[in-house]
């Protein structure tokens, strides 16, 4: 199944029907070899209720479903608002059409969206921001550079929260990291690998700032024309998208402190959120409903079907005693070299697998799952998001990168993105060791 | 709003074009006649009357050609490269008949419009019954025309030069309904296209752009200080019958438009029936 994802790409197959497949088929041999606890799940009794479901569904974390359901449609929702756009165009004309204060403040666009949305969503809008403001600025030649800084930035702003990436949710509701909690732990890590990584970007494809006066007044009239109020369709819906956007995260950030809201978790947080939303649109609600990522959302279910029937079959604990040598090696060398195996792992296929099955190996170790700080979670969140800066295929926002280089006719093969983007990928691995090895 | 694409038109349409407002060069200004010399010292002096609001005696070089200096195109444009002006002056169909009948602009004007860079104000045949009545009273009214009008800097450029302090300049930027038209009956025929969101939004984005700029002209030319009222025009319609009607309601003292077109050699496709068929309005072609 991992290396069909691996492959997804040649294969021309959605990950949602390859995993299904699988599970499928992992169900199957599950109830053929009687792994399965068919008579636990159909004589659950829940608040006295007897209740009976089919054996894959309370294998499924529908936590993680409703938080990425809740969140994704809340950001669709949101971004009608012209909230993102807004707050992109600013940034552009605060840039004053300069080329390396542009990089720059696009790069921190790019962390900030990323942590707070998703990774390819700020991919998106910072992509298609990146292709259009280069052209009226007359700097086409530096796209590239632009587009492959900004998508090795969203793994790294991918790291900031505990709701940023799928792989942050999984480990983090696992190991039962606060939001809070997490943050702290990962922004000073993400402020240095984000400077370290637009002075490298800088450096590697010359992205200088301009140097005659005629050049800064011409930029600066360029980017003047840019109306930041064009994406709003209404000013009223603009604010209370703004304020909405701030109460949301300040919620899912206090979500574990909250009465009642802390019993109910983050995906009814995420799920009420994208609701109160989508208010707005209550006769065009279905629109936003067919804009979700369908596939994204079976591919989870399935997944967690599949690691399910794994962990019955002792798959997982096998898996577990493999990585053995690698607890072995002490808590310094250890998760150092757990977080460089994870980010191979997943530069090569899909990094939520490899961290939700993780994350159950990881959870089944009594020293380990008692301890949130432990540094085996801390390093299976930092390879699982920093090894999709190794290929194009390692995380959905890097391959949006490319998509959109290669949208704007620029070459960049598989090999091409490796060897460009490998220099960054071993400097943010190597801080992210160091980090781990010094904070824990 | 969840794609690359959906993104990226946000963004273009935010890139708007903005209006920055320079005074063209207009010193040197030659006036082309086939009349004889002391006619055309005679017509020299009540164009120059005509125009003195805006081309103002103590900064405009005049110089005048006479039917002596020049006996062909060639030798027209010899002229032309000799004084090099900043403006040329002339009416339509020069050494010709056939001024009478509204179906050319002449040979020597086709020619001078299209080969040389510098602008040309085409005024009415002077031998028109009202020509001294048609030069009596100075442009007050100038529209420039366009049916891009997004982005079209010199020809704001040239027409708030040509509006006299007081004076107001009109932006209008007409989209060929027939054109138009023609497009969203393709589109009722591609699937991939939802006909309705197109009908609605592509006339509405089309002249959404024409009044984008023409409002950011409009700041320009405030900020320029030129004492000019400046009004805008976008709307659907028929170029040649739309114009007709403002001119025929004394909408229009003065025509700016441009008369070349990069792809082709011959005059720009909406100024040419333009030109030709408003004979009783002067013309500045770019």
């Amino acid at each position: 199944m991992i290396l069909c994802l691996a492959l997804e790409e040649k294969i021309h197959a959605k990950k949602s029907l390859i995993v299904g497949l699988f599970s499928v088929v992992a169900l199957f041999l599950g109830a053929w070899f009687n792994l399965l606890p068919f008579t636990d799940v159909s004589n659950l009794v829940i608040g006295g209720h007897k209740i009976s479901l089919p054996v894959y569904i309370p294998g499924v974390d529908w936590e993680v479903i409703a938080i990425i359901l809740g969140s994704s449609l809340f950001v669709d929702v949101t971004s009608k608002s012209g909230l993102f756009t807004w707050v992109a165009v600013k940034l552009t004309k605060l840039s004053s059409g300069d080329p390396l204060r542009l990089l720059i403040l696009y790069g921190v666009m790019t962390v900030v969206f990323s942590a707070v949305l998703n990774n390819v969503t700020a991919m998106i809008i910072v992509g298609s921001l990146t292709g259009v403001s280069l052209k009226k600025l007359n700097q086409s030649e530096k796209l590239l550079g632009f587009l492959l800084v900004e998508g090795l930035l969203t793994n790294i702003g991918g790291l900031l929260t505990l709701i940023s990436s799928v792989p942050n949710i999984i480990v983090g509701k696992t190991a039962g990291i606060e939001f809070i909690d997490f943050f702290l732990k990962a922004a000073p890590y993400v402020v240095i690998a984000t400077v370290v990584t637009l002075w490298l970007g800088s450096r590697l494809f010359k992205i200088g700032s301009l140097k005659t006066e005629e050049e800064k007044t011409s930029a600066k009239n360029l980017v003047a024309g840019f109306d930041e109020n064009e994406g709003i369709e209404s000013p009223g819906f603009f604010r209370f998208g703004a304020i909405m956007t701030f109460v949301f995260i300040g919620t899912v950030a206090m979500t574990s402190q909250l009465p009642v809201v802390n019993e109910l978790g983050l995906g009814f947080v995420a799920l009420s959120f994208a609701g109160i939303m989508l208010v707005r649109y209550k006769s065009v609600a279905d629109r936003f409903y067919k804009t979700i990522d369908w596939d994204l959302l079976f591919f989870f279910v399935c997944l967690f079907a599949v690691i399910n029937v794994m962990e019955h079959a002792r798959v997982l604990n096998l898996i577990g005693d493999w990585l053995m040598p690698i607890m072995g090696l002490g808590d310094s060398a250890g998760p150092a070299a757990l977080l460089v195996a994870s980010a191979a792992a997943s530069s090569v296929t899909d990094n939520i697998p490899l961290a939700a099955m993780l994350a159950k190996i990881l959870g089944a170790m009594p020293e380990i799952s008692s301890n949130p700080d432990s540094p085996y979670w801390w390093a299976v969140i930092f390879g699982s998001n920093l090894g999709g800066n190794i290929t194009p295929i390692g995380s959905a926002s890097t391959l949006v990168s490319v998509t959109i280089i290669h949208k704007y006719g620029l070459k960049l093969s598989f090999a091409g993105f490796v060897k460009v983007a490998l220099p960054y990928a071993i400097i943010q691995l190597a801080l992210g060791v160091v980090y781990l090895l010094i904070t824990t | 709003m969840s794609t690359v694409d959906q993104f990226e038109s946000v963004f273009k349409a935010a890139a708007k074009t903005i209006y920055l407002h320079e005074s063209p060069s207009l010193g040197k200004v030659l006036l082309v006649t086939d009349m004889e010399e002391s006619d055309s010292t005679l017509y020299l002096n009540s164009v120059r009357k005509y125009f003195e609001k805006t081309l103002l005696p103590g900064e405009t070089k005049w110089e005048v050609l006479s039917k002596k200096d020049f006996q062909s195109v060639k030798e027209l444009l010899g002229k032309v490269e000799e004084y090099q002006p900043d403006l040329l002056l002339t009416y339509r169909n020069l050494r010709s008949e056939s001024w009478r009948w509204p179906y050319s602009l002449g040979e020597h004007l086709d020619v001078l419009t299209q080969v040389t860079t510098t602008p040309v104000l085409v005024l009415p045949h002077p031998d028109r019954d009202d020509a001294s009545e048609l030069l009596e009273k100075s442009p007050e009214k100038v529209m420039a025309v366009s049916g891009h009008m997004c982005g079209e800097g010199s020809l704001i450029k040239y027409a708030s030069a040509f509006t006299p302090k007081g004076g107001k300049l009109l932006l209008s930027h007409i989209e060929d309904k027939v054109t138009l038209d023609r497009y969203l009956d393709a589109i009722e025929k591609i699937p991939d296209i939802d006909t309705d969101v197109a009908k609605e939004t592509l006339l509405a984005r089309l002249l959404n752009d024409a009044k984008d700029f023409a409002e950011s002209a409009r700041s320009g030319l405030e900020r320029a200080g030129l004492g000019i009222s400046v009004e805008c025009m976008a709307q659907l319609g028929s170029r040649l019958e739309d114009y007709r009607k403002l001119i025929e309601e004394g909408e229009v003292d003065l025509l700016v438009m441009h008369a070349k077109e990069d792809d082709q050699l011959a005059m720009h496709g909406m100024a040419h029936p333009l030109a030709v068929e408003l004979r009783s309005v002067p013309i500045l072609l770019l």
